[in-house]
């Protein structure tokens, strides 16, 4: 299972414009890289206290952001228009 | 064991099956691909095991005529299965006493569920199950339509 590479927004505003935006969520993910390494003694030791396995906690939150992968989420208001669909 | 054999041991188990039916199914299982083993069970046994379990659970409301405009507005969300079904996983490793709390909360709002009965070892099922839920709130003002699909 891989991580959602990209997200794509596009918005439809009252005045007729149009944005479209594709998110690269895969830099946002390098991005976030270090922190994660940082945090990560924190994060087992949390675990270790709590009698939580830190390696399924941490395969259970990949599979949570893995998982996103294909959501999609659509708002036609008389407003705007929402679209958001996750690759 | 394979998946589609587990699943005719449960519903022989449930008794949905015969003996009888869950013996052909096995049998045809191992000698043929799926569409024949269908052909040879009871209409719900092989119902089941041809339905290919859902993938999304979609929710779709549409408020008609709200907000003070004519125009309606429209929502419509997919939840792909797999987060629910990682969902669960991530459940299945919170602490008992925690559970425990989340339990008796939840009992003193009336809602009388055991958060314990949630397993990973249940979850295909309660996924399979979802495929034939449907809700639909039809008010006058607004629509909701809760599906797997």
């Amino acid at each position: 299972m891989i991580l959602p590479l990209v997200a794509v927004i596009r918005i439809r505003t009252l005045e007729g414009r149009h944005i479209a935006l594709w998110v690269p969520l895969f830099l946002i993910w390098l991005l976030l890289l270090p922190f994660a390494v940082v945090l990560t003694p924190i994060f087992v030791i949390v675990c270790l206290a709590v009698g939580v396995d830190p390696f399924q906690a941490i395969a259970a939150f990949w599979r949570i952001f893995a998982a996103f992968c294909g959501t999609h989420v659509e708002v036609d208001s008389p407003n705007a228009t929402v679209f958001v669909h996750v690759y | 064991m394979s998946e589609n054999r587990k699943q005719i041991l449960e519903m022989l188990a449930q008794g949905k099956i015969t003996a009888d039916e869950a013996e052909r199914l096995i049998a045809a299982l191992e000698s043929a691909p799926l569409s024949s083993a269908s052909s040879s069970a009871s209409p719900r046994a092989a119902e089941v095991l041809a339905k290919p379990a859902p993938k999304y659970l979609r929710v779709q409301v549409d408020a008609g005529g709200k907000f003070g405009t004519d125009k309606a507005t429209k929502v419509n969300i997919r939840v792909p299965m797999a987060l629910i079904r990682a969902g669960v996983r991530l459940g299945g490793l919170i602490p008992q006493e925690a559970r425990d709390r989340a339990n008796a909360a939840m009992r003193a709002k009336g809602m009388d569920f055991d958060l314990n009965s949630i397993k990973p070892e249940n979850l295909e099922e309660i996924v399979r199950q979802l495929d034939d839920l449907e809700i639909t709130v039809d008010e006058d003002k607004a629509k909701v339509r809760i599906f797997a699909e």
